[in-house]
């Protein structure tokens, strides 16, 4: 089991590696703010020469491409991500500030999409083919193919037509959940509903694949032919071992904690990391941008590398593989 | 030439037309038999498909208005019995009408906007007097162009290098595996951002990004495929006779990897469909039509005149249901071993 956890954690860094590279790249694609700056520039050509070489130089971006990558290389080790174009300030506080409404937004909808798929896939597992079973899967199927932009608006819609209440859209409406409960939950009750029905779509089928198949091993024959009850066959020897694939989707959803709701946060005006993300990519902000984008993605290769720890804690056969 | 009544041994063409040995029962077209006659919900997903695709070629002929055409109209004078002075009817669609042209004293032709489906415009219009309906086939374009496109590099760029990778194996197949888990913890929609400007967007930037993100998934399944595939006999036996590794690859590896390939490709349609959506929702789309740009536009007065909203979004749910109905009917049928995955 160890050398497992070692050669994995081994094979965490080359892809974390990667992660920084691709994202410097891409940051350097993009649009340069200086540039853009001195586009309006109204006086003449050498003095907007000169405007653009002093910004550049400010930046650090006059320096060689491979310079400029040992000091991203360098200040990211350091933690340093770097310093927002417009507000000067640096990035990490600026991300650490907008990140908690986004964290509680991710977390509602993970646990929700768990409470709804979990029972949802078990009971279309136990009762296969049956019609209740058809049913669980045209819905399921159904909301994997709505895009989050849509069922938002239309349970907006709902609400307004058929419970006569909205959340009011105003930027300035939210607040945090220490400080004001009530009004935080009713700000996020329909994005949380919204985002959770998705990925429980997809949990759902899964457990109800992963359900039947472990359903059909010698193990769950022997505790049916032991006379167990239908209840503890399932939930302590089927749900158990189906699970764990399960787990792994449930896991990879934690890119979602931190910037992956990026269109619900638009629309439902939430000032989480997604919308400062958005306002950003607008206005060119590319320190700010690839900050966000590397801490995501660092989020994403450390939850896959507990996911396949966990992975092997539980099915020894991995570890071995 | 064989006889009519012996037994088609194989599929092997006998010299009847492609349509008889369909209706014959040839085991050949077993495939498309079951495909056709024992999966409804992949039938029924197929033919949104094709209908998708005549939208996308034939829009603009086939739409009744021009997609950008506007319509005016004239507000009655005399208007109904709403009392807009009522906050709570302020945003009906008459009052709103009337705000626009005052208190309803002069017949005015102003921009028919918002108005809901009538026999002249199905589905409506939107806020610039827009027929939807049009705007809706017409968009089909850009949906299956990105869709389709971003999924054909993404399935060449995937198969190339998971068939290399596999094929090969040892170090170089170690570091292209650690590249692609790599591109795939970014998440999507970030990578797609960073990638395109926010003033500026070019379709082919966008249909090039979509496909580079598709391309992981692929290669890890060709991969898979390709790993089992290259321990079968018929490889080992090609090799015996003296085949090159490209020979091995184009003629023998290649054609196992179809069905898998066809199914991961079908249902990456619908995911670049939900894609180009996702973006042109928040306003990062080319000049054009575009369902997710027209069901941004809608969400702003969801309330009070949701049909740009609502057909907008259901164009895209629809796209993206027919892609995966019809695949996973294909993976049904294709392959029994690939179900649950």
């Amino acid at each position: 089991m160890q050398r497992y956890i070692i050669r994995r954690l081994l094979l965490a860094i080359p892809t974390l590696w990667l992660v920084l590279t691709l994202v410097f790249v891409a940051s350097h694609i993009r649009p340069s703010f200086a540039e853009e700056r001195v586009a309006n520039c109204n006086g003449t050509a050498e003095q907007c020469k000169r405007t653009l070489d002093a910004i550049k130089h400010d930046l650090g971006t006059d320096k060689p491409f491979l310079q400029q990558y040992v000091i991203y290389i360098g200040n990211f080790l350091r933690g340093d991500l770097g310093v927002s174009l417009l507000t000067h300030k640096k990035v990490t506080t600026e991300i650490i500030h907008r990140a908690p409404p986004s964290v509680e937004m991710g977390l509602l909808q993970i646990l929700l999409s768990t409470l709804l798929a979990i029972p949802v896939g078990v009971i279309a597992a136990i009762k296969q083919d049956s019609l209740i079973d058809y049913v669980l899967r045209v819905v399921s199927i159904g909301l994997l193919a709505v895009p989050v932009f849509f069922s938002g608006p239309l349970l907006l819609l709902f609400c307004a037509r058929v419970l006569h209440w909205t959340p009011d859209l105003n930027l300035s409406f939210y607040r945090d959940l220490f400080d004001d409960p009530v009004r935080n939950l009713e700000t996020m009750a329909i994005p949380v509903i919204a985002g959770a029905f998705a990925t429980s779509a997809a949990v759902m089928r899964l457990l109800r694949s992963q359900m039947l198949e472990v359903m059909r091993q010698d193990y769950v024959r022997t505790a049916v032919a032991k006379g167990l009850r239908q209840r503890v066959v399932v939930i302590r020897h089927t749900l158990k071992n189906a699970m764990i694939p399960v787990l792994t989707i449930i896991g990879l959803q934690a890119g979602v904690l931190i910037g992956g709701n990026v269109i619900l946060e638009q629309i439902f005006s939430i000032p989480g990391i997604g919308f400062f993300i958005i306002t950003s990519i607008k206005q060119n902000d590319t320190p700010v941008v690839a900050g966000i984008a590397l801490l995501i993605a660092i989020v994403v290769v450390l939850a896959n590398l507990l996911i396949d720890l966990t992975y092997a804690w539980f099915d020894p056969r991995i570890r071995y593989a | 030439m064989a006889n009519a009544n012996m037994p088609l041994a194989g599929g092997a063409a006998t010299g009847f037309a492609l349509e008889e040995q369909v209706a014959r029962g040839s085991p050949r077209f077993q495939g498309l038999r079951t495909f056709v006659f024992h999966k409804p919900l992949g039938m029924f997903g197929a033919i949104i498909v094709v209908i998708l695709c005549v939208a996308a070629i034939f829009g603009r002929a086939l739409a009744p208005y021009g997609p950008e055409t506007k319509f005016t109209t004239t507000v009655a004078s005399k208007g109904p019995a709403i009392d807009c002075t009522n906050p709570a009817n302020q945003f009906t669609r008459e009052c709103l009408a009337r705000a626009q042209t005052g208190t309803g004293n002069v017949a005015a032709r102003q921009p028919l906007q918002k108005a809901p489906p009538s026999a002249k415009h199905w589905f409506g219009t939107d806020e610039f007097g827009r027929d939807i309906f049009s705007r809706i086939v017409v968009g089909a374009r850009r949906s299956m162009g990105v869709g389709l496109g971003s999924l054909l590099i993404g399935t060449a760029l995937g198969v190339l290098l998971g068939s290399i990778s596999a094929y090969f194996g040892g170090w170089f197949d170690s570091v292209i595996q650690r590249i692609l888990d790599a591109l795939q913890a970014f998440p999507a929609i970030l990578f797609l951002l960073l990638l395109t400007t926010a003033g500026k967007p070019d379709i082919k930037v966008l249909t090039l990004g979509i496909g580079i993100i598709a391309t992981p998934q692929i290669s890890r399944i060709v991969r898979s495929t390709v790993i089992q595939v290259r321990e079968l006999p018929f490889v080992e036996a090609a090799r015996v006779i003296g085949a090159d590794d490209l020979r091995i690859m184009v003629l023998h590896i290649l054609p196992n990897i179809f069905a898998p390939v066809i199914v991961v490709f079908t249902i990456g349609v619908g995911a670049a469909i939900l894609a180009e959506a996702a973006l042109s929702f928040l306003g990062i789309t080319p000049v054009g039509v575009s369902w997710g740009y027209m069901t941004a536009a809608g969400v702003a007065f969801i309330r009070y005149a949701p049909e740009e909203a609502i057909f907008g979004g259901l164009a895209i749910s629809l796209a993206v249901l027919g892609f995966n109905l019809m695949g996973d009917a294909l993976r049904d049928v294709l392959d029994p071993r690939l179900r649950g995955r």
